[in-house]
């Protein structure tokens, strides 16, 4: 028998505490996640909600390596990473391009910083800048493109390291609704070609199951994984199917008390 | 019939889609000289003709400038000397500025890097900055005598501030999503900074450049005030020991001139290193 493949990503009984110094002197403690046992497979494309304050980011932060845990094990291909690195792709909400690099300049910016020979890097680039629709855009720079088209550079500079994993961070939470639309589809698209193992993070329930094969669910205070729905729908997706909206349904029901504790809290 | 009545409305629609604005052609220029040459016109009929008027009419002051520059028309100590005491002011400026800068931008670099940098000096620089520079200048004197020397430190004491505030901003307000950007693209750690850090504080750099060389105009003239024997800022103070108000003038227009065009420089190198910038444009 082959061994089986090791998971994409797994956390187990991952924990993570912020602790701050008070004036005073002493700490406070805020528990930010608890208890997270969670499984990707390669390939897989994974969607987290929740209400806010639930840890969503701070768990993708983590898996990205810009924080760390207290308290658990987290495993990335089988192996535990140490700080960010290209085999972890982020795709932030607020695209974090690098303002003095031309499009092509973005794209080839991690291959380059792989050591890449030259030919390679011009190659990759090409591919990239192709596969996001992009080529006549090359030579632009950043300040000069749409959000949409930004986020499309962010993506491909992400694809251009050929990650293991790509952490996306409310990606299309600052775009409006058609360009929201048309880059859902495009990410379909390139997920489909590449294959690629994608944990997304969003706060609309509709995008979750418009793209997911499994959503997962975290509730606040301190974040836990609550549900875990796998979305076995048919893709391209019907989202006014009743399937669609059962799904939804049983989504929104999963949040629901938390979003009511937050409106009480605020009130 | 509707095709006649269509036609009639179009054209009742025709006049008000003309703009009234497009039919006088006037260059932006134009709007540029209008108030400088009311001003100059308005001085010269204050000034034309009167004996005992102050400030002389601005004919006799192009007459002087022109003679300050080439000679040929007052034949006197100063004719035809602008070039080399132009060459002397020059030279000051941009030795007390390129002082200031060698020490300012990596002393900055440091201090926006580096906490304990920052903890050893910040507080140090923060007591000295608000000290005006101007306030300086006996120092200087005392410490480097009368004479270019005194001028060059102080233009360099005063231009060292904006530069390495701007510099100490610049590094300390780069976005930490771009050094995280960096890092998940494979960016080995001792790079961040030269490829990240580097870049993303350019255009604060560049500003405090900006600000330091416009300084440097203004300490010049201070400077050579204090017994120097060449230079424009000299020229001025001799001249109104003399009562040549037409060379004060001159001089005064001069280093203006000079100061625009040594921002002019800068800027068009800044447009081509910071092309990627729009905020530099």
């Amino acid at each position: 028998m082959l061994a089986e493949p090791a998971a994409a990503v797994t956390t187990t009984r991952l924990d993570k505490t912020y602790r701050s110094q008070r004036r005073d002197g002493t700490f406070s403690e805020t528990h930010a996640l608890s208890n997270i046992n969670l499984t990707v497979a390669q390939g897989e494309f994974i969607c987290i909600i929740g209400a806010s304050g639930c840890g969503k980011s701070t768990l993708l932060r983590i898996v990205a390596g810009f924080e760390t845990l207290s308290t658990g094990e987290l495993y990335v291909m089988g192996k535990a990473p140490a700080g960010p690195g290209p085999d972890r792709g982020m795709v932030f909400q607020d695209y974090a391009l690098f303002p003095w690099l031309s499009v092509a300049q973005n794209i080839a910016y991690g291959p380059r910083q792989a050591g890449l020979p030259k030919a390679e890097v011009a190659e990759l680039t090409e591919r990239y800048l192709d596969m996001v629709g992009l080529r006549k855009f090359r030579d632009r720079f950043p300040h000069e493109l749409s959000g949409g088209m930004k986020q499309r550079v962010a993506i491909a500079r992400v694809l251009a390291n050929d990650p293991a994993v790509i952490l996306m961070d409310e990606p299309f939470g600052a775009l409006d609704a058609i360009t929201r639309n048309g880059l859902q589809e495009s990410l379909l698209q390139i997920w489909e070609k590449a294959r690629k193992t994608i944990l997304f993070i969003t706060h609309s329930v509709d995008e979750a199951v418009y793209l997911a094969d499994r959503v997962v669910v975290l509730s606040p205070h301190p974040g836990r994984l609550k549900l875990e729905v796998p979305v076995t729908l048919a893709r391209p997706r019907d989202i006014a199917s009743v399937e669609f909206n059962q799904l939804k349904r049983t989504l929104l029901d999963a949040i629901a008390p938390d979003i009511a504790v937050e409106a009480a809290a605020l009130a | 019939m509707d095709t006649a009545s269509g036609s009639a409305a179009a054209t009742e629609l025709t006049p008000a889609r003309v703009e009234p604005a497009r039919a006088i052609a006037v260059p932006g220029w134009f709007y540029s000289l209008a108030l400088p040459v009311v001003l100059i016109v308005a001085w010269q009929l204050a000034t034309v003709g009167k004996t005992y008027s102050l400030i002389p009419p601005p004919s006799t002051v192009v007459l002087t400038a022109w003679d300050y520059a080439f000679g040929g028309i007052r034949n006197d100590t100063y004719s035809g000397t602008f070039a080399a005491n132009a060459m002397a002011s020059i030279t000051r400026v941009f030795a007390g500025f390129f002082v200031a800068m060698v020490i300012a931008i990596p002393l900055g670099l440091i201090l926006g890097r580096s906490l304990l940098a920052r903890r050893l000096i910040d507080p140090t620089l923060q007591f000295l900055r608000p000290i005006p520079v101007t306030a300086w200048l006996p120092l200087t004197m005392i410490l480097f005598g009368l004479g270019p020397p005194a001028t060059i430190a102080l233009i360099a004491l005063g231009t060292f501030f904006p530069m390495l505030l701007n510099t100490v901003d610049g590094v300390r307000l780069v976005e930490p999503r771009l050094i995280e950007a960096a890092e998940m693209l494979g960016t080995p750690k001792a790079a961040i900074f030269a490829r990240v850090i580097l870049p993303a504080a350019s255009p604060s750099i560049f500003t405090g450049i900006r600000i330091g060389l416009g300084l440097a105009w203004v300490l010049l003239v201070v400077g050579e005030m204090t017994g120097v024997p060449t230079g424009l800022g000299a020229n001025i103070m001799d001249a109104r020991q003399l009562s040549r108000t037409d060379l004060v003038i001159s001089g005064m227009i001069y280093i203006g001139i000079l100061g625009f065009l040594s921002d002019r420089i800068v800027m068009l190198i800044g447009r081509r290193a910071l092309w990627w910038n729009p905020n530099a444009r």
